[in-house]
């Protein structure tokens, strides 16, 4: 079955055409099958790539159920090709259509046709498993039936990203239509195997045919996992760092606040905002996985939305009396931008005292209870509160 | 309504007065609206966050409290840098942060260094006729680099050696800043480090203006930054650099609609309209890019890739064939190099004279592209020969002459 969810009779206006693959189990790799490639270039099995496209998948449906994506669901394609572990773990995992070459190339014809409806529609396209290079600029996606002994080339069962891309771009015949926003994450390494640069022109077996293009203005931002030359990482079983990221930042580190010229006045994220939300968010995530990894983008990131907030995501504040000494003797206010009283902290207790704010400016004071209380005095500052965390130190010894 | 007008306090002479994007920000971080400094905007009484970002990461933020008088806020760049190298500094990549790389330095400590650095080596930066001072002391002396200079066309093999008309306009910390002369040549600026591979950087020069080449000294190498002599477009480039989406497309269709007459500068620009979707104001500007200024690539590649974007890929080809040599910005090289590879599958849709002429520019320009950069957005490739590019790395430096200068 190629599409797994198809809504497009529900729509009155145009959608989001998603296309999700995720190999974790290679056939052919060690410990695969019984049949092993020739040439494993050093690759193993994964073990949480399908997850991981799998939560993609469940995400977006949260996101299009709360009606926070900026398009609705049209259509979802997707393929898992899960180690047995992760089967066992989420046993949906088997349900899907394997990630192998037939498969993909199914899909990927009936993704773009149902992103053929309208330039309006939008798509997006995320694989996640392994991934090489043949040389800078390059990404080939490796489907789970790669390095079959049978299939021909040592690339014939995999994907050139730049081929996959060039596919989607507007037909030459005017009357035709396809999605003029299209998002590509590739969450895969880029490594690259001497012997995939020794003999650079490794073909790929064409995923579809591709013809000369109609104007095209199509804004096609890629995020890449990982540098060319490089690995992406993941936590053991559960999910890529690259995943983690961008969760993080559709969840809050993206955000950016509304445009007052009309429209949606709902805070949102966008590509021009992932960048730098993902880049803040991959380095946390690991360093706290004692790793590197360093992302990268090729194409517009504009900052048309690509989801949005109910609510402005709120920044975890931290407000410090210094001295310490001085604690007991003061309380604290926080005030609007307006300098109207918003909460009151008194007793300060525990110390430092924590709550949540908007993003935006606030007013910090922090008033020295039954004055005189030499040497203290009355600490007050308007500042900007950011995401994710804002640290306030409010100086009541001049 | 208020009037909000903005002044910036960079100190160099090359971005006093630099016109950078700006957001304007209600206190609830509504975007109220985004204008360049040399603009103003009407708003309310009330607070606003007026921010701008620069290419190396640093941000400028003021909070500010509007009232019924008119004001003008003052942007500060963050932190005590050096005004002379407030290019390498700002307009950089985020690597070029001269306090980065003094934490990085103050971590791994100067004795540590000293103690790996051979007696013989502990010499300063000589350039013609001048001696810099290593600024982080005595730990950092050590590395042994050379710098040479070519210039022509790589792609046809016809390079040849070229003493760079270089001088020395600013140094500062472990930074040196060098002006380039303009000429109407494709140059290359090539860095010499013993076990590391060469490499060869396209240096954005035109005849109607050069550049600036900012060395930075690290613990064991010397690295290059180059950055355009027009203020707008290097802030433009520098944003090309990082990724800033917002910026850069507020920067790119303003450079466009000046008068240019700087063709590296206008080609940035055009670069970035064309990553952006924006055909419709490139309007015939592509077209004049490439024929006022036929010696720089970049005119044909951004004129193929307008075509191409138009539908007209015949004519795209054309001009892809027509390439004049490598191009200044890895942009221009991978737009032409994933048309020419799709066009030279498509053979029924072209004459043939014309495909054969795209494989023959096809064959030219693979043995570069497994060793270009693309991350970095002026073309940068490795290889002793610039005509040549392989990854091998130099276990000895050549033999200096024909122009070059010791980095020791």
């Amino acid at each position: 079955m190629a599409l797994i969810l198809d809504r497009r009779d529900q729509l009155s206006g145009p959608g989001l055409h998603v296309f999700i693959a995720g190999v974790s189990h290679y056939e052919f790799l060690p410990d695969g099958s019984d049949v092993e490639a020739e040439k494993t270039f050093g690759l193993r099995q994964l073990s949480s790539t399908a997850t991981t496209a799998w939560l993609v998948y469940q995400r977006l449906l949260a996101l299009d159920g709360r009606g926070l994506l900026r398009l609705p669901i049209a259509t979802v394609h997707l393929l898992l090709s899960p180690s047995a572990a992760e089967a066992d773990k989420e046993p949906a995992l088997k349900t899907v259509a394997r990630c192998n070459r037939r498969h993909f190339v199914r899909d990927a014809k009936s993704w773009r046709t149902c992103a053929s409806a309208s330039d309006e529609d939008m798509t997006f396209f995320y694989f996640a498993g392994h991934g090489v290079q043949r040389r800078q600029k390059d990404s080939v996606l490796l489907l789970d039936d790669f390095g079959d002994p049978d299939a021909g080339g040592t690339l014939a069962n995999a994907v050139d990203v730049q081929h996959l891309y060039a596919g989607m771009a507007p037909p030459s015949d005017a009357a035709a239509q396809i999605a003029r926003r299209q998002m590509y994450f590739i969450d895969a390494c880029r490594m690259p195997s001497g012997e995939f640069q020794q003999n650079e022109w490794m073909d790929v077996l064409p995923l579809w045919d591709v013809a000369l293009s109609g104007p095209d203005n199509v804004i096609a931002p890629k995020f890449y996992a990982t540098i060319p030359g490089a690995k992406a990482f993941a936590v053991g079983g559960q999910q890529t760092l690259f995943s983690l990221a961008l969760f993080e930042a559709l969840d809050r580190l993206g955000a950016v606040g509304p445009r007052s010229a009309g429209g949606d006045r709902r805070w949102r994220v966008t590509a021009a905002s992932l960048r730098p939300a993902i880049e803040t968010s991959l380095a946390a995530f690991a360093a706290k996985h004692n790793g590197e990894q360093q992302f990268t983008t090729d194409g517009a990131l504009d900052e048309e939305p690509i989801a949005f907030f109910e609510q402005p995501p709120p920044v975890d504040v931290e407000i410090r009396i210094d001295p310490d000494a001085a604690v007991t003797l003061c309380g604290l206010e926080i005030l609007t931008s307006k300098q109207k009283p918003f909460r009151t902290i008194d007793p300060i207790a525990p110390h430092p005292a924590r709550l949540q704010l908007e993003p935006g400016v606030w007013g910090v004071r922090a008033v020295v209870k039954n004055p005189p209380q030499p040497p203290y005095d009355d600490f007050i500052e308007f500042l900007e509160i950011r995401l994710p965390r804002a640290e306030v130190t409010a100086r009541v010894l001049p | 309504m208020t009037r909000l007008r903005f002044s910036t306090k960079f100190t160099s002479p090359e971005l006093r007065g630099l016109q950078l994007p700006l957001e304007v920000r209600s206190a609830d971080q509504t975007l109220i609206g985004r204008v360049m400094t040399s603009e103003s905007i009407d708003v309310e009484p009330g607070m606003y966050v007026v921010s701008a970002r620069m290419p190396a990461g640093q941000e400028i933020r003021r909070i500010v409290e509007v009232g019924d008088k008119d004001l003008t806020v003052d942007l500060v760049p963050p932190g005590v840098r050096a005004a002379a190298v407030e290019v390498a500094t700002f307009l950089g990549s985020s690597r070029a942060r001269v306090a980065d790389v003094r934490a990085a330095v103050a971590k791994v400590g100067p004795a540590a260094l000293r103690a790996a650095a051979s007696p013989a080596r502990r010499r300063g930066i000589e350039l013609p006729g001048k001696r810099v001072a290593d600024a982080v002391g005595d730990a950092l002396r050590g590395t042994v680099a050379r710098l040479r200079g070519f210039a022509g066309n790589p792609l046809a093999g016809t390079l040849e050696t070229v003493k760079l008309p270089l001088k020395e306009i600013a140094r500062a910390d472990n930074v040196v800043q060098y002006h380039v002369q303009g000429t109407e040549t494709t140059t290359f600026l090539q860095l010499l480090h013993a076990n590391r591979p060469p490499v060869n950087i396209a240096l954005p020069l035109s005849g109607r203006a050069g550049c600036i080449v900012a060395l930075h000294r690290e613990a064991e190498r010397v690295w290059v930054e180059v950055h355009v002599d027009h203020s707008e477009a290097g802030l433009l480039l520098g944003y090309q650099q990082s990724r800033a989406g917002s910026e850069e497309v507020q920067l790119g269709e303003r450079l466009l609609r000046q008068k240019l007459d700087d063709p590296i500068a206008a080609a940035i620009g055009a670069y970035s309209l064309l990553r952006f979707g924006r055909l419709d104001a490139l309007h015939d500007w592509t077209e004049n890019l490439k024929n006022w200024f036929r010696w720089l690539p970049d005119g044909a590649a951004v004129r193929g890739e307008h075509l191409a974007r138009l539908g007209r890929h015949g004519e795209a080809l054309e001009t892809f064939v027509g390439l004049p040599g490598l191009p200044v910005f890895s942009d221009g090289v991978a737009f032409v190099w994933e048309r020419v590879r799709l066009y030279g599958r498509l053979e029924k849709e072209f004459p043939a004279d014309l495909i054969e002429k795209a494989k023959a520019l096809q064959q030219r320009l693979a043995p570069f592209i497994g060793f270009i950069n693309f991350d970095n957005v002026v073309t940068t490739f490795t290889g002793l020969d610039p005509a040549r590019p392989d990854a091998e790395v130099l276990k000895e430096l050549p033999a200096a002459g024909g122009g070059a200068w010791d980095v020791t």
